[in-house]
């Protein structure tokens, strides 16, 4: 399948500390991809890797087929991005500063500053200084730059931070029908894991600089951990049986109520082996795990909050 | 010129405190000019008028402007234009729309020389208009109207000089107020170096050659020999500054 970016090895120190090492992903054309980690786990540094902006020790990383160490005009010439905190000339208009940016794109035409700013629902304030603009425009604002020139891909780091939760969900709608009628493929830092999950095709977690988990999401959440609620009338016998029950563990127990972990075993063989084992079951209920279970597993979240 | 370039004037000339400066420069000069003609202050101030104004007037001016006042004002006006910039996220940003590094540095360094230089001309104008108004159309003498012309362009070198020097210092400690101490630092070191007795030391030194044009060789010609000296040093030091600031900010991590 065509590639729209190649990422291989990347590793980044800064005065011997490492911030990014071996981190690896490629991207196809209209993917969303989510890039998520605790603060200081690598997002930022690896985004700006990928846009040059930060010089990388080792790795490489392929941008529509061109190299960013052999031409990194070219491989980021259909490249948008809107990193760090909303930065802009806060004296000028949303209107002055869109085209303060579109002059620098060869390909852009006269008036894609104003459709951009339609586009982004900032048309009625063009005129208006950036100066007394909130952070949920800024952050519109910054995607209408983003897009100038067309691009191919773009990366947003933390594009939601400030909206609203109208505005989160109709960036991130935004950003999906992007994805979808034009191909555009984006890259997203943030920390909202619900949206993540829902509108990202794509997972990257990184956790003190190292990647620990990557893939499609589907994937990602249906091949691990379930959690299962059930209740059983022969109590004693199922909690003798459950050391036979492969992948299968107890997390609680309430009187005839279990609740038990599944692991690498899937609802239809679980339920198999109870009717195997003539139990009878009288009430269950499957809870999936969510991003955000899957993310403190893995990155230990909770457990540091608790501590 | 480049898109950048232009945009990047554009912002320059956008900036406040540049025009609040010459207005003040222009007040200074008028204020200069009635100060000197007075006899009181001819005598307080240890000067003679008949040196000093009319068609030296111009000249006697410039000294103000390449000595403190001009390299302060350049630099709170760098350290807005590249420390802020970087500060505030902004440098960066064209580099996200497919402007190379090194043709962000290039633009910024002939957005910011051109600046110096037409700065020595907004000085060179307001100066002349002052003389004009006090002395009429005396200050024209040819020959001092020549020898002036000349300083004034050498002004600009030095000017264009230390300003290259300022992009280095801003590119390298990417901090406003080191950038400031540091070429605070220089003024006293200039000063210093100016008054020594090291003829090597003075002859090496960029900031010994505007000082000897303007004071050694006040209201005179200046030999053509320390012409060709004082501009091939400034084209080391120039050359030596925006290769530093060139090779910095292709390394620089943002």
């Amino acid at each position: 399948m065509e590639k729209i970016m190649e990422v291989k090895n990347l590793r980044k120190e800064f005065k011997k500390e490492v911030a990014v090492e071996n981190v690896c992903f490629d991207l196809t054309p209209g993917s969303i991809m989510g890039l998520l980690g605790t603060n200081g786990a690598g997002k930022t540094t690896t985004l700006k890797m990928i846009t040059n902006l930060c010089s990388k020790d080792k790795g490489k990383i392929v941008i529509n087929g061109v190299s960013l160490d052999a031409n990194p005009g070219l491989a980021l010439s259909k490249v948008g991005a809107a990193l760090d905190s909303p930065s802009f000339y806060e004296e000028l208009s949303a209107k002055e500063n869109i085209e303060y940016f579109a002059c620098l794109h060869k390909d852009s035409y006269s008036g894609q500053g104003m459709e951009l700013l339609d586009y982004v629902g900032l048309l009625a304030q063009a005129e208006k200084k950036v100066k007394n603009f909130s952070l949920g425009m800024k952050q519109r604002l910054a995607l209408a730059r983003a897009m100038l020139g067309e691009p191919k891909l773009i990366i947003l780091d933390e594009p939601a931070n400030g909206l609203d939760p109208q505005g989160q969900i109709s960036l991130y709608r935004m950003i999906c029908d992007m994805a979808q009628d034009k191909k555009i493929t984006f890259i997203l830092s943030s920390h909202l894991l619900h949206d993540m999950e829902e509108f990202c095709t794509d997972i990257l977690i990184l956790d003190k600089g190292k990647s620990i988990l990557q893939g499609k999401t589907e994937e990602i959440l249906s091949e691990t951990t379930n959690i299962v609620d059930c209740v059983l009338e022969e109590t004693e016998v199922f909690e003798n049986a459950l050391p036979y029950f492969y992948g299968v563990s107890l997390k609680s127990r309430k009187g005839n109520q279990f609740t038990l972990k599944l692991e690498n075993v899937n609802l239809d063989e679980f339920i198999k082996k109870i009717v195997e084992s003539n139990l009878h079951i009288s009430y269950l209920s499957m809870r999936k795990n969510s991003l955000q279970d899957l993310f403190f597993k893995l990155t230990g979240g909770l457990e540091q909050c608790i501590h | 010129m480049h898109t950048l370039t232009k945009l990047y004037a554009k912002k320059m000339f956008r900036q406040k405190l540049i025009y609040i400066f010459f207005a003040c420069f222009l007040t200074a000069s008028f204020c200069y000019s009635f100060l000197i003609s007075s006899p009181q202050m001819e005598e307080m101030l240890n000067i003679d008028i008949a040196i000093v104004g009319e068609e030296n007037f111009p000249e006697f001016m410039m000294r103000f402007y390449i000595g403190t006042v001009g390299i302060l004002f350049q630099v709170f006006l760098l350290t807005l234009y590249i420390c802020n910039e970087d500060r505030t996220k902004m440098l960066y940003q064209p580099l996200l729309h497919g402007v190379s590094r090194g043709r962000m540095i290039k633009s910024k360094v002939l957005v910011a020389v051109g600046m110096s230089m037409i700065f020595v001309l907004f000085v060179a104008i307001i100066n002349y208009i002052t003389a004009f108004m006090m002395w009429g159309y005396s200050i024209f003498e040819i020959e001092a109207f020549m020898r002036t012309v000349v300083k004034y362009v050498l002004s600009g070198a030095y000017m264009s000089c230390v300003t290259l020097g300022m992009i280095a210092l801003c590119i390298g400690t990417r901090n406003t107020w080191k950038t400031i101490v540091i070429t605070i630092i220089y003024m006293i070191l200039d000063s210093f170096v100016c008054s020594t007795n090291v003829l090597f030391l003075k002859k090496i030194w960029m900031g010994y050659y505007p000082h000897l044009w303007m004071f050694s060789y006040e209201y005179q010609e200046i030999p053509f020999k320390d012409v060709i000296w004082g501009i091939s040093i400034m084209v080391i030091y120039g050359l030596f500054f925006y290769r530093f600031a060139r090779n910095k900010i292709k390394k620089l991590d943002f």
